[in-house]
């Protein structure tokens, strides 16, 4: 198939697209990273927390102390700063994909589908020409000018951001999010002091509309946003969609880094202009011949991204793989573009026994985890397997050897009351972490009444 | 789809869902009016008339001076178990619960200061020498009163650990009135004035340190003498207020004070807009119930437990485990209920860091 492709996929088109993609996604990065450094969250994130939970198979990623996350950030903001400005290309986007991916697998607590898509972009933007054209690099080496890339360097980025908001449309078709306006329901009325819009937030309706209206434009905006006649309202859309989330959530830099990415959707003409108005600023001036950009890895290329676009498609449907809810267990929830679905709360009580003397001690969890952590394992389940590891280690250089640990965790989602998450009869310690369904996750049973692990102790 | 909208609306309208206007302003009012500021009207008057009583006792000790600063801090200690909730604002600027009530307190490090007569009172290693904690054991650590009464006369140190007691009680009052200025000062329409939900917020504030100082009550104040979190025996010595023997009542009084958090009850008994009222606007739910209910009854209960248990807590972990236990158990499944349920239902976050719902 991708033969047949081929031709339609390598065929030139103007490369302005890709290099107002490149330039504001790194200047939106650039900025991302100084306010996350601003907000002195590398120290919060990655310095201060005395345990972290790195990702199965991920072990060996560790935070580099304070020093070295500090010069990991600035290495992010140069490699950044690259990318906008198309110098040392495809050096900055290699380091700035290794260094925001390094520091997003050092600690699952801090993951955010947002990150995800930052570092799969960043990987997409390595392979790609982007520095050919309107770049600093192109005033370094006037030969590498271009005007044309291969159409599937531009590809890429469209169809990657339609896959982001298709599938967060999908995961919006369940019943809790179109039948109970949930968790929104939840979140809405927390908003009722803001102007103009406040006082709608107190109702049901709205709630049901926000919901409705989501789903809808999540699943349909990447084609209303190619189909040139309806380009124009399309990003109308996007633009009140986002900024209303920027205002409703906390959820920082996305909002924005999507309004800009989605001008990838833009016709050709419209980012030549745009290129166009800055050139006259800075009365630069550019070849009148065409000259496309040429890959000799071109063919190894395609077959690596069919590959990777196959598994972007696959891997959001791997909890069927999974026995139970997937909100609940969350096996196979991360990575798949599931966004701002759930209200999940959690309080999780561990206890560590001695086995030679059967003497069991609670534990605080707050002596070991930061408030955040705490929050997150409280709720997903091989953090918990994570946690409880870390506390039989912990005993063990307390000279109390194969510690067991067991953990009362009730969780509540999306507003169904407080109930038991895991067993709590299950010693964790001798649990091992792997893909396999944890067997020890108690189901979402809507029906059976709360089910209580009180008294259950020793 | 319009359609779908109306008919999934109308099904859930029947069976929950805000129905009514909730004026939340209301609600923050009703906290910072009635309960709030009032809450640290009568816990610095109290404070006050403990400095004055410690004042007249260090003038001339004597058992009736003793008695008289024993029934003011008790009653000062007691005004502090109201207001302990609310570490936000102006109580978080002094870290109240810190500098006040760090406890097992070090009987070593106050004898230790006393013997030095030097001391700073403000470092970190002496935040378990002083406070509510560290009058208690200055005021009742003898066996016999007449025996206290002597530690500060007869005794070589007597007017360093006169001069102690002073300080010591000084600083709580200080604290106390520092807070209290705090709110009368702006803080107050600064609370009303933090909408939302989030971390910061008035909403977000109460619900947070409520759920912290419940988590305290059942951490400190049950699990500790129990030895829960150590050895898993008893330890009676790390009892709050374990020499004047008072842990029990203390605790009472704390879990009234934080159910009357929950239902913005007022000290007159006034049941104004609370937390409870929220829930009950969010449709909050808990199995066939209302959530608001759901805690209400968990309240009791753990009132309930504490009431079962005889005599002082310290004397209690010992002679009467299964007892404590319950009371701890039930404090257990309350916070399962505020920490988890309710911070849901409200939407209210406990982090500054962006996040993507979960």
């Amino acid at each position: 198939m991708l033969q047949k492709l081929k031709p339609d996929l390598t065929a030139p088109v103007s490369a302005a697209p890709l290099a107002v993609f490149r330039v504001i996604f790194g200047g939106m990065m650039l900025a991302s990273i100084l306010r996350f450094m601003g907000k002195g969250w590398v120290t919060e994130l990655y310095v201060k927390p005395k345990l972290y939970f790195p990702y199965y198979g991920f072990e060996w990623v560790q935070p580099l102390g304070e020093t070295g996350m500090y010069a990991l950030f600035v290495l992010m903001a140069l490699s950044a700063l690259g990318l906008m400005l198309g110098l040392f290309y495809r050096l900055s986007a290699l380091l700035f994909f290794l260094s925001f991916t390094y520091v997003e697998l050092i600690d699952k607590t801090n993951y955010l589908n947002h990150y995800y898509f930052v570092s799969i972009v960043a990987l997409l933007l390595v392979l790609v020409p982007a520095h050919r054209h309107f770049s600093l690099d192109v005033l370094r080496k006037p030969n590498s000018w271009v005007s044309h890339v291969p159409r599937w360097a531009i590809l890429i980025f469209k169809l990657q951001l339609g896959l982001v908001y298709f599938y967060a449309g999908v995961a919006k078709l369940n019943p809790d999010w179109l039948l109970e306006a949930m968790p929104l329901r939840y979140w809405l009325p927390a908003h009722t002091h803001l102007p103009l819009i406040g006082p709608l937030l107190d109702q049901v309706w709205v709630a049901f509309l926000f919901c409705w209206f989501g789903a809808f434009y999540d699943l349909t905006i990447p084609f209303f946003l190619s189909w040139r006649r309806s380009r124009g309202l399309a990003y109308l859309t996007v633009i009140v969609f986002h900024v209303l989330t920027a205002v409703l959530f906390q959820i920082g830099m996305f909002p924005y880094i999507m309004m800009v990415s989605t001008l990838i959707f833009f016709s050709e003409g419209f980012h030549e202009k745009l290129l166009h108005t800055f050139r006259r600023t800075a009365s630069t001036k550019v070849p009148l011949f065409q000259r496309s950009a040429e890959t000799a890895a071109q063919p190894v290329l395609l077959y690596f991204l069919a590959l990777y676009f196959l598994l972007q498609v696959l891997v959001p449907w791997r909890f069927v793989l999974y026995p139970g809810h997937l909100f609940w267990t969350e096996q196979g929830y991360r990575f798949s573009w599931r966004v701002m679905l759930m209200e999940k709360t959690g309080t999780a009580f561990f206890y560590v026994r001695d086995p030679r003397t059967g003497q069991e001690v609670e534990i605080y969890n707050r002596d070991y985890l930061t408030v955040n952590q705490e929050k997150m394992v409280a709720t997903q389940p091989d953090m918990i397997l994570q946690f409880a590891h870390m506390l039989q280690q912990d005993f063990a250089t307390q000279g109390i050897p194969d510690a067991q640990v067991r953990a009362e965790v009730y969780v509540s989602m999306n507003g169904r009351g407080s109930r038991l998450f895991i067993d709590p009869t299950v010693n964790l310690a001798a649990e091992k972490e792997s893909f396999r369904p944890k067997t020890w996750i108690l189901p979402l049973n809507e029906m059976s009444p709360v089910a209580k692990a009180l008294g259950l102790k020793n | 789809m319009a359609g779908f909208m109306l008919l999934s609306s109308c099904s859930s309208d029947s069976e929950s869902g805000p129905t009514t206007e909730y004026d939340r302003d209301a609600m923050v009012a009703n906290y910072v009016e009635n309960l709030i500021i009032p809450g640290y009207t009568t816990f610095k008057s109290k404070t006050e008339a403990m400095t004055a009583a410690v004042d007249a006792f260090i003038a001339s000790p004597s058992t009736a001076t003793l008695s008289a600063a024993r029934s003011a801090y008790v009653e000062a200690y007691t005004a502090w178990q109201d207001v302990s909730a609310f570490e936000f604002g102006p109580a978080s600027d002094q870290l109240l619960r810190t500098n006040l009530n760090i406890y097992p307190t070090s009987a070593s490090e106050i004898e230790a200061n006393i013997a030095a007569g030097t001391y700073d009172l403000q470092a970190a290693a002496n935040l378990d020498a002083k406070g509510f904690p560290a009058l208690d054991y200055l005021l009742y650590n003898a066996g016999t009163d007449a025996e206290l009464v002597a530690q500060f006369t007869t005794n070589a140190s007597a007017s360093q650990r006169k001069q102690y007691l002073q300080d010591v009680s000084n600083l709580i009052t200080q604290r106390a009135t520092a807070t209290f200025n705090g709110w009368t000062n702006g803080y107050a329409a600064t609370f009303k004035g933090a909408k939302g939900t989030a971390v910061g917020s008035a909403v977000g504030s109460l619900v947070n340190e409520l759920n912290q100082d419940i988590d305290l009550t059942k951490r400190a104040k049950v699990g500790f003498p129990s030895g829960r979190f150590t050895s898993g025996s008893p330890l009676p010595e790390k009892a709050e207020a374990y020499y004047s023997k008072k842990s029990l009542d203390l605790l009472k009084q704390n879990i009234r004070a934080e159910k009357a958090v929950f239902m913005g009850l007022t000290a007159n008994g006034t049941n104004g807009p609370g937390l409870d009222d929220y829930l009950d606007h969010v449709g909050a739910k808990y199995g066939d119930g209302l959530l608001s209910e759901a805690i209400e009854a968990q309240f009791e209960a753990a009132l309930a437990a504490a009431n079962a248990v005889q005599g002082p807590l310290a004397e209690a972990v010992v002679s009467q485990p299964q007892a404590v236990t319950k009371v701890y158990d039930e404090l257990q499944k309350l916070i399962v209920l505020t920490k988890t349920d309710m911070p849901a239902a409200l939407g209210v976050t406990i982090t500054y860091t962006d996040n993507d719902g979960d």
